[in-house]
């Protein structure tokens, strides 16, 4: 009589292609993860596009003119989004510069690199937003007020940030000190924000980040949310995709540091331009 | 008729400037994933034996 042999029960076992904490990553990692994907920045560009069109509709068409300003006060609705979005890019760049210098992990360097590259073209929108709408209203393009002078401050440090990250050879090095800069230059933030209450100046003080209930009308509220949620969707499609191309050249450049594919060819150039130096083998590339 | 003539230039800056932002984006995405290619075309050369003379 044949006996049958049982099977033993499956083990669970670690996947050797995954590292450890892979599988179990939390619910924000894996969203996250999904944004970052090339899927994931698709959606968010076609989310921004629509948020964008929708805003721009409702604050040139929709929204009444302002009874003392009139028809001049619809550059509100992009001023004031690009000087908050400005704002969240330094808070995410400092934020990710204190987890880099403190993990050393370079995830968090591409998130601040991203964020401050974002951040220097929203606040280079708000400067010159802010001085056509200056012209009309003040009579002049621009003033050394100092909430203007404050932010063009704040320009120059994260202009500062991104000149820093390329002067060092070593690109380890430049992440660190661009880290440092981040973080130091996330402190004139605040004094942007508070310098129409500090010093008396042209600018008008806050109507809306303001202790107490915002001073404006209930639609012109809502269609300064409405832009500042569009302006939102546009800065994360931008940062997601720009972390994606960093995670390429980082890529790439870690492979040529570690085989030169020329002798004499210094991996210090563009990486797009060092690989376009290189010889081409017969049969690969267009033209081969 | 309100005065536009502040207004039209604010909005056609920030569309010229969020167009530029993307093209940007997208021409450096695409530069790096040729790089990427031709790297991993020069790795792949590199891997392959000679062939042998007839």
């Amino acid at each position: 009589m044949a006996t049958i042999a049982r099977r033993p029960a499956p083990q669970p076992r670690a996947h050797p292609a995954r590292p450890s904490g892979a599988r179990n990553r939390s619910r924000g990692a894996r969203l996250l993860g999904a944004l970052c994907g090339s899927r994931g920045i698709f959606w968010q560009g076609v989310a921004a596009a629509v948020a964008l069109g929708a805003s721009a509709v409702v604050s040139l068409l929709v929204v009444p003119a302002d009874a003392a300003q009139g028809d001049v006060q619809r550059l509100m609705y992009v001023h004031v989004p690009a000087a908050w979005t400005a704002y969240l890019s330094f808070a995410v760049v400092a934020f990710a510069s204190a987890a880099y210098l403190r993990t050393g992990r370079v995830h968090w360097d591409r998130l601040a690199v991203a964020a401050a590259e974002a951040g220097v073209l929203f606040t280079g929108l708000t400067i010159a937003l802010g001085s056509l709408w200056g012209r009309p209203i003040w009579g002049a393009w621009w003033t050394w007020d100092p909430r203007l002078t404050t932010t063009l401050v704040l320009l120059l440090v994260y202009a500062g940030y991104l000149a820093v990250r390329g002067l060092p050879d070593n690109p380890d090095r430049g992440a660190r000190w661009s880290a440092v800069v981040g973080l130091v230059g996330f402190l004139d933030v605040p004094v942007v924000h508070l310098s129409v209450v500090w010093w008396r100046g042209l600018h008008q003080p806050a109507t809306v980040l303001r202790p107490g209930t915002p001073t404006m009308a209930g639609s012109m509220l809502a269609a300064l949310l409405l832009a500042v949620l569009a302006f939102t969707l546009l800065w994360a499609y931008l940062v997601a995709a720009r972390m994606r191309t960093e995670r390429a050249a980082q890529r790439t450049r870690r492979e040529l540091l570690s085989a030169p594919v020329r002798r004499g060819v210094q991996p210090v150039a563009p990486v797009a331009d060092l690989v376009a130096t290189a010889p081409t083998p017969q049969g690969a590339g267009s033209h081969g | 008729m309100g005065d536009w003539s502040y207004v039209a230039p604010g909005y056609a800056l920030t569309a010229v400037a969020f167009a530029a932002a993307v093209l940007r984006l997208h021409r450096r995405t695409r530069a790096d994933r040729a790089a990427a290619a031709r790297l991993a075309a020069l790795r792949r050369s590199r891997r392959t034996p000679p062939v042998p003379p007839p």
